[in-house]
């Protein structure tokens, strides 16, 4: 349905941050663009002094829906610190109309399809999270957990969101007291709710449907075991004091400290939003309950 | 029979449950033909739970636990693959033993 002619203009609010308010832009950014088709839209960014750079991948998970409808995206008036985050995450590589270097401190917008190269998946993580100037130094067995965790992620938005796409920023911050990076991945797939709704033949919240999923091993799929994944994700950023972000639908979940709280939304985001922050320089980041017999697992 | 799975999967990476399906299939008919088999994880370097629960989690739903812990074993898997693996086959246990129940009860909870 084509709107108008008049180019439809969103204004971005001061501050876009992982919390209720940017979740909410975001969410309303999803919705008020639903219908758009053979449009332009802008977004003007003329009052906004902060975007994390990790909500790149939510951002460009609405931008590029919106394009599919062949509608024109133009990101105007950037000031210049998020022109400069957007730059350096190659977002506006994307989205702008600049050519642009990359930077050593972001994980550099990407979208990644259901059949990507695995290989070359992991390989573009290494690179841009691992093998990067300053990073502290990590024994292989604690990258590994955090690839592990951050492919289930991935894997849980591709097979639940029954998405073609899931995507993905960072945003790496090796010079904090104790360095971090935080991971958003953004998917426009079946929210946790209709999933979790549909499969217990219930009507509960989002909230209520993004704890049931956190659940050591519930899962939507039939027949068959999963709804491990996120709860070893939870387990990970227990041990090593960092946090887990959820949004889907109407419901946010912040998992931090060992605690779940859950946030009021008044949008609803009709996909799914994962944000993990970890610990990249941790004397516990990665601990074994117990030795394994490999003779016991069976 | 060995079952080297990095040949399996042409690959030291194993990320999506559509990976694990052949690997299922290979380690399904050897136990069919009443074959030991010994899974080799040498060069693997990456592996989700959703990878093993296609890959293995699945034959609790079609063999008893008895012939899986007596035709099943294991060489050159790291301790953090271990831990995935064992984490795979608890829940699996425990679903397969009567699926019915593993839902109802988490309706139970649910919907009081």
């Amino acid at each position: 349905m084509k709107i108008t002619d008049k180019p439809y203009v969103i204004k971005v609010p001061i501050r876009v941050r992982g919390n209720t308010l940017g979740y909410d832009f975001i969410s309303n950014l999803a919705l008020d663009t639903y219908l758009l088709e053979d449009s332009s839209v802008i977004l003007d960014f003329s009052d906004t002094k902060w975007f994390d750079g990790n909500l790149c991948s939510a951002l460009g998970t609405i931008l590029d829906d919106v394009k599919a409808r062949r509608n024109t995206v133009f990101l105007r008036n950037l000031q210049r610190h998020v022109h400069q985050a957007f730059t350096k995450n190659k977002f506006l590589d994307t989205f702008g109309d600049i050519p642009i270097s990359e930077d050593s401190l972001t994980i550099p917008y990407k979208k990644i399809g259901i059949n990507e190269n695995e290989q070359e998946a992991k390989d573009f993580f290494n690179d841009q999270l691992f093998n990067k100037p300053d990073m502290p130094l990590m024994s292989n067995e604690a990258r590994k957990r955090v690839l592990v965790a951050l492919f289930e992620v991935c894997v849980n938005a591709l097979t639940h969101g029954e998405c073609e796409n899931v995507y993905v920023c960072g945003q790496i911050f090796p010079n904090k007291e104790i360095p971090e990076v935080s991971v958003t991945f953004s998917d426009m797939g079946r929210t946790i709710g209709a999933n979790v709704n549909a499969f217990l033949k219930a009507d509960l919240s989002g909230n209520k449907t993004i704890l049931w999923a956190l659940e050591d091993g519930n899962t939507t799929k039939v027949n068959t075991t999963g709804g491990i994944g996120l709860k070893l994700l939870q387990s990970l950023v227990v041990l090593n004091h960092g946090s887990l972000q959820i949004v889907s639908g109407d419901g946010f979940v912040e998992f931090l400290d060992g605690y779940n709280k859950e946030y009021e939304l008044d949008g609803y985001f009709p996909g799914t939003i994962v944000t993990i922050k970890l610990r990249l320089k941790d004397s516990n980041f990665y601990v074994l309950s117990s030795e394994i017999d490999i003779n016991d697992i069976f | 029979m060995d079952l080297m799975i990095s040949q399996v999967i042409d690959g030291n990476t194993a990320i999506a449950p559509s990976k694990g399906e052949s690997v299922h299939e290979k380690i399904k008919q050897a136990l069919i033909d009443q074959e030991t088999v010994i899974l080799d994880f040498t060069g693997m370097e990456l592996m989700t739970t959703a990878f093993l629960n296609s890959a293995i989690g699945q034959l609790y739903a079609e063999f008893s636990t008895e012939l899986l812990r007596d035709k099943l074993k294991i060489k050159w898997i790291s301790q953090s693959d271990a831990v995935l693996l064992k984490k795979v086959t608890d829940t699996a246990k425990i679903y397969f033993a009567n699926p019915a129940d593993f839902e109802g009860n988490i309706n139970e909870r649910i919907n009081g």
